[in-house]
């Protein structure tokens, strides 16, 4: 059967197989919209990526190559994160890392450089996670909770050991200081502990 | 609850890499600032090392506004997810079994949430009742922790109602014509065996035993020969109506049309308002399902029958408007109905007639003495050249069975009715 088989199941994993019985004895022209799954990534999690991502590319100004490379990849991360491709993000991200590391090679400052890692994964979290969100529970689920929860968590996890790192940093400019590297070991491991 | 996987999202992967990477760029350039950028990647590595996949403890229930709605009541479903363990949950995604054959028409079954302990989320959606008895699956739970590296899968049966019974109601709608063959029970068929009746037959020789009041006393009082007048008898027929429920007939005209009726449900509403007609009509009428699942309700009458035999066209299996994973033996399913057919009984045969099988099963029960009259819901569409090339084999198929002499209703967009008539129209000239 070429033309005519529409095989119920072909469309029932998500449960919007149907076919009527009674009722539409008269009235078999009718058809509703019964897709209940769309996908698509939340806009929510767009939003919070784009932002994310725009920081990361921003705090980078002060080094004009790596700002560069930076909003490159920030436009890369929005395109990636609306048209839900995993490689895109990817790619997105590593360019402002690059940037990120570039910045810092051509003589950034600490701060410019851990807001913008900071951010850049803050960015890659949420833009996953918004991928995964529309792979798994579509557009029209209400997902604003989850992804509020997953920036807040991911905003939390990176300051703190921003946080920790940048005191370290501070510490220990000029003489290498047994201090410092202490509390980053310690700074370290209360995340392990904590996340175990 | 059970954990139906233990997935690694692999979505930190790499991270560790960077670490080394920003490591190395610090070294090259002498400058610490890398450095810092690398720590952080550091961090992420070892908290996706040390994460582990979470533990759930939920408690779902589903709710149900009815259970037993009216074929195309809409019914609102609310599933409550409490989170009854220790900990947050982060990152929770409920997808809940709508069954098969069941549309969401607002809302989503779906939903993505975190819970604190004790929390409860709410998913609402509407789902409209089609025919049938449709069963809940067990709701799909997917629980990832902080850093989302793990990510468990679960399988939840709710508490509360998990099972859907949406019953038709057998309407009469237009009196399907029968092929003239009768059992011995006044009815609505007319047959040309004289007799007791409504319509002028013919005019005998008065035989002793004759009702007087069949004598024509005019006629005697004309000629003085006594002659008895004789009317059409009227009778009713046993019908067996046989809905083809085989893979071959769940087919519809368009597949991006989940919500068109296919092959299968038209048929099977077709026999519901054919039965309840031929039952008004003093017919008796049976049921049984020409596919894998069996069900048969032998010829009868009375309120009763038809409420079994709503009860089967609603909630059997054999007559799902989801095909049926068990295997089908046809020449089984020809034998097993052969055997069924009480003698003399005609047989009506809702087919979409999409392969040439059903075409050759129609004729040999024909043969078999037991006329088929054939209806035949159109699935075809012209859309494409293999929609249309269906449709033409499908005409082949409708005068293969002409040419058998077997009555054909062919039924288009329109309603039953209109096509019973048309069809009446066409055998009667």
């Amino acid at each position: 059967m070429v033309g005519v088989s529409a095989d119920s199941r072909a469309a029932a994993p998500d449960g919007t197989e149907g076919s009527d019985g009674q009722s539409t004895l008269a009235a078999d022209g009718e058809r509703i919209d019964t897709a209940e799954f769309v996908a698509g990534v939340p806009t929510l999690s767009r939003a919070v990526t784009a932002t994310a991502a725009l920081v990361a590319a921003a705090a980078l100004t002060p080094v004009p190559i790596a700002a560069a490379a930076g909003f490159l990849g920030a436009v890369v991360v929005v395109v990636a994160v609306q048209r839900a491709a995993r490689r895109l993000l990817d790619a997105g991200v590593a360019a402002l890392v690059a940037g990120g590391l570039a910045a810092g090679a051509l003589g950034a400052g600490p701060e410019p450089l851990l807001v913008a890692v900071g951010a850049t994964l803050v960015a890659y979290d949420a833009g996953e996670t918004g991928i995964s969100i529309g792979e798994q529970l579509g557009r029209r689920a209400r997902s604003r909770r989850l992804v509020a929860a997953r920036a807040a968590t991911s905003v939390g996890l990176t300051a703190v050991p921003t946080a920790v790192a940048y005191g370290a940093f501070r510490l220990s400019t000029g003489a290498p200081s047994t201090a410092a590297v202490t509390l980053l070991v310690v700074g370290v491991l209360l995340v392990a502990v904590a996340l175990r | 609850m059970s954990v139906v996987a233990d997935r690694e999202t692999e979505r930190w992967a790499g991270v560790a890499a960077i670490a080394l990477f920003a490591l190395a760029v610090a070294l090259v350039v002498s400058r610490p600032a890398p450095l810092l950028a690398g720590s952080l990647a550091v961090v992420v590595a070892a908290a996706v090392r040390f994460a582990s996949p979470p533990t759930p403890d939920l408690a779902v229930e589903r709710e149900l506004s009815t259970t037993e709605p009216a074929p195309d009541e809409p019914v609102s479903v609310t599933l409550s997810v409490r989170n009854d363990g220790d900990g947050t949950l982060p990152d929770l995604r409920v997808v809940d079994g709508v069954p098969d054959g069941v549309h969401v028409t607002a809302g989503s079954p779906r939903l993505g949430t975190a819970l604190r302990p004790g929390a409860t989320a709410r998913v609402e959606y509407t789902v409209r009742s089609v025919r049938g008895r449709h069963e809940f699956d067990p709701t799909t739970v997917l629980a990832r922790g902080y850093t989302g590296a793990h990510e468990r899968e679960l399988a939840v049966d709710p508490d509360g109602a998990d099972v859907l019974t949406a019953r038709p109601r057998l309407r009469a709608g237009e009196p399907l014509p029968l092929r003239a063959q009768t059992t011995p029970y006044v009815g609505r068929l007319a047959t040309d065996e004289p007799g007791d009746g409504v319509e002028f037959h013919s005019v005998r020789e008065y035989r002793a035993g004759d009702a007087l009041s069949r004598v024509d006393w005019r006629r005697v009082a004309r000629t003085g020969e006594f002659s008895t007048v004789q009317f059409r008898q009227e009778r009713a027929a046993s019908v067996v109506l046989v809905v083809d429920t085989r893979e071959e007939a769940h087919v519809a005209a368009s597949p991006d049309a989940p919500g068109g009726p296919n092959g299968v449900a038209r048929s099977v509403a077709a026999a519901g308002e054919a039965f309840a007609s031929l039952l008004a009509a003093g017919d008796r009428v049976g049921l049984t399902a020409f596919g894998p699942e069996d069900a048969w309700l032998a010829p009868g009458t009375g309120e009763a029958h038809r409420a079994r035999a709503a009860e089967l066209l609603g909630t059997r299996p054999a007559f799902s408007p989801v095909p049926s994973e068990e295997p089908f033996f046809a020449w089984l399913a020809v034998r097993r109905l052969r055997r069924r057919l009480p003698d003399g009984a005609q047989v009506v045969l809702f087919s979409p007639l999409a392969d040439d099988y059903v075409v050759e099963t129609a004729r040999r029960v024909d043969a078999y003495g037991h006329p088929v009259t054939v209806v035949s819901p159109d699935p075809t569409g012209e859309a494409t050249p293999g929609q249309r090339l269906a449709r033409i084999e499908r005409r082949f198929r409708l005068s293969a069975l002409r040419r058998a002499g077997i009555h054909v209703v062919d039924w288009g967009d329109e309603p039953l009715a209109t096509a019973v008539v048309d069809a009446r129209r066409r055998w009667s000239a």
